[in-house]
Parts: C-alpha cells; structure tokens; sequence
C-alpha cells in the first residue's frame, strides 16, 4: 500500500496487427516479480507470443514487487504468471512461457494462432 | 510483551487452553512451528486461534490461507465465538488470501517461483506491523510445485522470509494416514525448530484426540501425548494429564469417609487431597460408599457427585433409603449432582467437562461412581488416559476424590492389561460377595493406604436405613461366589496385588 503514487497504473503495451475482419481484441495481464530470476525471460517470451496470434492485443504487466495490492487482490501466487482476461473466459498460465505451444493452449488462444510458417520465423519450441 | 519466559528462550501463548501450559509457556518466539495432522484434526484451528491469542495481546498475525478463503475461515471462526472482523478492523489480523480459486490448475509453461506469495506475505506484514504468521496448510503448495528440490528451495525462502523480523510463525500441513507426507517432502527439516503432531485416532467406536509436542527446540516442555477437544466456545481445549501429580505435597489432615468404624479402619479416615478407589461387583455397594463419602462433606465445604450408572433422581432415592440428607445438600449449594449416561459424550469430553465443574465449584470432595461405566466408551488407551486425566486433575485442586469401579472379570482375556490408575490411587477399598451357609453377604476390606497402617480385616457389612454397617472381623477368608478378588479381580482396575483367592 506505500510507496505507490495515485497515477500510474500497470504499464501498457498495445500491440495491434492489421488482420481483416476479425475485430477480437484479446486483454493480457502479465504478472512478474521483477527482483526475480524469471521476469525478463517472460517478458521476452510474451513478445514471441503476441507475434504467432493474429488478434489485436491489449497487454499489461504488473510487477508484483511494487504492487503487491494488486496480486494480494487477483490472488496471485506464483510468478510469472500470465492470465487472459478478455474475451472471457479468464484463463492463466503459470511459468516463464519457455513452452509457447503450452500457453497458447493454456489460455485458449490456439484458434487465432498462425500457422508455424505463415507468419514471423520459423522457430524450435524450446 | 506477551512473550513468557521460559528456560533459554521466550515463547508465545497460543491461547489454547492446557497447550501453553503443556508447552512450558507457548511456542518459542520468534521461531517456525509445525503443526502437522490428518484432515480433520484442527490444524486450521489451532492456526485461528493462535490468531486469536495475537488479537488479544496486541499482536497482529497475518494469516495465509492456502486452502480456505478468508471468508470460510470468518465462518469457521464465527462458529467457534471469534470475531475476525473486528480484528482486521483493529488493525490486528490480516489475510493472505493464497486458496486456489479456479477448478483447474493453471497450465505450466516454464521456471516460475512462489514470488507472488512471499511478495503478499511480506506486504501484509509490513502493513501491519505483524508479529505473527499462521500459514495453512504449508502442504497445499506442493501441488505448485514439480520436484522435492524446488520443494525445499521455496520452503527456504518462505522460512527465510518469515525469520527476518522475528516472527512467531504455526506453520500447519496435512500429515497422510501413515504420517510419511511430510519427511518425504522434506518440510520436517523446513522447520526444524519445533513440531507439534494432533492426530485423532480411531479407536472402537470412539474417537481419541491427542496432540504431542514432537520435537521443540526449547527443551522445556512435557513428554506425551495430551488428549484434546475441540469445543464450541473455547476452540481447541488440552488436558494436561500428569501435570500436577508430583508436585503434590504430603497430605496430613485426615477427613472422614461418611461410614461409621471405617475411619478407624483407616487411622482416621482418608487423606486429605488423596485419591480412594473403591472396588466392588454391582451390587456390592459402591453408590453406597460414595453416597456415605460425599454425605459426610464438612459444613462450609462443597462436593459433587459424578454418577454414571444411575439417573439423578435413582441416586437421591437411594441416598434418603439410607437416610443421607443428599437432597437437603443439594437446596443447600452444598451438593452438586452430575448424573449421565456415558455414551453422551467422548472420554476426552467427559474430562473436560468435569474440569469445567470442578474449576467452577471448587470442591472439597468430589466422587465418581463408577469409572467402569466411562470404559464403555473409549478404547482401553482412552480409558487409561481418561483415568491418569481425572486423578490428576482432581489432585491439582486439592479435592478428596473416591472413584468406584467394578472389577471387570467378566471382560476375560480381553480385559485391559492395566487402567494405570493404581499409581496414583493412595488407597483401595475392595467390595465383596462372600457365601456362607444358605446366605450370600458382603464384606470391606481396605487393601492398600499409603502412609497409614490401616487395618487389614475382612470387615462384614449391612445396609439398613441408616446406610452401611460394619460388623465383624472375618477369621476366616471368605470364599467369593462373585468375589472380584485375586488375580482377576482387583488386579484388574490397576490396583496392584489382591490376597490370593
């Protein structure tokens, strides 16, 4: 609850792709604990991620660290953590998202998933 | 400030009743305690409690709950006289809410750590200046994670966290059947500082509640198992069994036993504060003697009577057939009378509410008739621990205590092998049947009395209006017909060697 001035909110990432005719925006929120080992491969991972779906994306990140309030509230346990919070349903997936193909079932984003070779390069699962 | 000092280090108060007593003073301040058990023996509740206790002297807990929402536990606290809100409201509790709320777990897609956790935990004890933590149940988050390794790993840092300010930490976690769940998971060596086991057993048709102080690194606290309830108005209630005992000073001032000629028997009668078992068959006279002992209660002092075979209304009609005022003691708050049936309550709850008649009444004697009917309802480890509970007890607050029981040969080769009450009985009066020719009469003797060169006569009896008479010496042993005697009677409740038949 200290520490944390009124104004600044989650930091926004928006990351919008030209894919016609479907107007699904998909609302992200990465939870990481930045202090810790995990944060930055997560967050390198999202970006891989957001490149293999072609929906318009509305991601957030909150580092748990300094807003504790918001993890005591979303009931956030283990970090990362990464939760799909719009369309619903509201789905998490748990871990640094090494496996893409696990998150992308995870929060049951498969269906706007470009093929393997159709869009960025093509990459290993690691 | 709430801390009591205790051999080598301080130690919290748990607010449970007995425990902190049992403990040497509460758990060690400052340290990781675990509360392990299977579900269902009130880890949860010890944990709330705790809580409570913090509440109560000005220090606030942050209560970590990995399996009940805070909501549940409002409830279940509710439901035990505790009001949680208004310790959040004073500042003196807080939650951290860690229970799983979806129906599936989440999907693992890569390295991840409790940092969430540990993160809450830290800010909620920041918040409010916590000086101690409940965690419960440490167990739950196993599941979060794949392999003893990590395992440990997490549990490290959450004891790392937890030990930086000093925290009185009750770590609870669920103990499988065979108690292997946690040695194997390593949390026993997590918290190596203190480990508290409730285990609730099982035995016949009656549950046994114990908790026992496994491993504490403050050395000063009492060996054994102590039975517990868990009670509505109180939450978790121990009783310390052989507490006081030892402690006991040697008794000088003698108090009447109610019949007349007996006293001289016994040098004047029974020790103040000792403990008199009489044994006898149904029959024999038992409600008889007790009715005598606790009639004869001194103007000015209290007595009550707890009976187990008959109704309250039986034993008074039976105390005026022999022209024992019992009733006009009762008008008077002299006499208070317990009477009901054994199979109303467990062995541990029976203790705990004779305690809380005896704290309330405090008197000056106090009979049970019988201790056999109370075996009916717990397995013979129960029963010998309801025994060595209630004497001990009783000791403790000084009252003259005389317990009935019925020899019990006809429980044969499956009989207890020992009550374990005859450590603590100070004297034995024995009940018999004996025969002669056309005729079955009874007879007293006084089998054993620490510190007295009692007489050691086969004293015949009568009963008539005004209760028993005393006649007699026997020359002869009588020959029992029903005897109890030997081997296989006095023996039987603990009493140690009976003459031979």
């Amino acid at each position: 609850m200290t520490g944390r001035g009124p104004g600044r909110g989650p930091r926004r990432l928006l990351c919008s792709r030209p894919v016609s005719s479907d107007p699904v925006t998909v609302a992200l929120r990465l939870y990481v604990s930045d202090g810790g080992p995990h944060a930055g491969v997560a967050r390198s991972n999202l970006e891989r991620l957001l490149e293999r779906v072609g929906v318009r994306f509305d991601v957030e990140t909150v580092d748990i660290s300094e807003d504790p309030a918001t993890a005591e509230r979303e009931g956030v346990l283990v970090t990362p953590t990464l939760e799909r919070l719009r369309p619903p349903p509201r789905l998490r997936v748990a871990g640094d998202l090494t496996d893409l193909e696990m998150a992308l079932d995870g929060l049951g984003l498969r269906i706007w998933a470009l093929t393997a070779n159709s869009g960025s390069d093509d990459q290993e699962p690691a | 400030m709430n801390a009591v000092s205790g051999d080598d280090r301080d130690r919290t108060t748990t607010g449970i009743d007995g425990f902190d007593f049992v403990a040497g003073g509460g758990l060690p301040s400052g340290r990781i305690t675990l509360v392990a058990g299977a579900a269902g023996t009130g880890k949860t509740v010890f944990g709330l409690q705790f809580a409570v206790e913090g509440g109560r002297c000005g220090e606030p807990t942050v209560y970590v709950g990995l399996e009940e929402s805070p909501e549940d536990l409002r409830r279940a606290a509710s439901s035990l006289g505790w009001d949680l809100d208004a310790l959040e409201r004073d500042g003196m509790l807080a939650f951290v809410d860690a229970a799983h709320r979806g129906e599936r777990q989440p999907v693992v897609t890569g390295a991840y750590d409790l940092d969430g956790l540990l993160t809450r935990v830290r800010a909620a004890v920041d918040r409010i200046g916590a000086r101690r933590v409940v965690v419960d149940a440490v167990t739950t988050l196993l599941s979060y994670l794949p392999d003893e390794r990590r395992v440990r790993w997490e549990l490290f840092r959450l004891r790392s966290e937890l030990t930086r300010d000093d925290l009185t930490t009750v770590v609870t976690a669920e103990r499988d059947r065979d108690e292997r769940l946690i040695a194997r998971h390593g949390v026993e060596a997590f918290v190596l500082d203190s480990v508290i086991v409730l285990r609730n057993v099982r035995e016949g048709p009656q549950r046994q509640r114990t908790i026992a102080i496994e491993k504490f690194r403050a050395a000063n606290h009492q060996q054994g198992e102590f039975p517990y309830s868990i009670r509505a108005d109180a939450g978790i209630v121990v009783v310390p069994l052989s507490s006081m005992v030892l402690e006991q000073q040697t008794p000088t001032t003698k108090v009447s036993t109610g019949v007349e000629g007996l006293d001289a028997m016994c040098e004047g009668g029974l020790f103040e504060s000792s403990t008199t078992l009489v044994a006898g068959e149904t029959g024999t006279g038992k409600t008889l003697t007790a009715c005598h002992f606790i009639s004869a209660t001194p103007e000015g002092e209290r007595a009550v009577l707890f009976g187990f075979e008959e109704s309250r209304t039986q034993v008074l009609r039976d105390a005026e057939g022999w022209g024992m005022p019992l009733r006009r003691h009762e008008e008077e708050g002299r006499l208070e009378l317990h009477c009901e049936y054994p199979e109303v309550r467990g062995l541990e709850d029976h203790l705990l509410r004779i305690r809380g008649v005896v704290e309330r009444v405090r008197p000056a004697r106090v009979a049970i008739d019988s201790l056999s009917a109370l075996q009916r309802v717990g397995s013979p480890r129960a029963f010998r621990e309801f025994g060595l509970g209630v004497t001990s007890l009783l000791k403790e607050f000084g009252a003259t205590v005389l317990l009935t029981a019925i020899p019990g040969r006809a429980a044969g080769p499956t009989r207890p092998a020992s009550t374990g009450i005859s450590s603590v009985t100070d004297a034995l009066i024995l009940l018999r049947y004996y025969e002669v020719p056309g005729q079955v009469r009874r007879s007293l003797t006084v089998l054993k009395m620490r510190g007295t060169a009692h007489d050691t006569a086969v004293r015949d009896f009568t009963v008539d209006g005004g209760g028993m008479r005393l006649g007699e010496s026997l020359s002869v042993a009588p020959g029992g017909v029903s005897g109890g005697l030997g081997s296989s009677g006095a023996a039987d409740v603990g009493t140690g060697p009976g003459p031979p038949e």
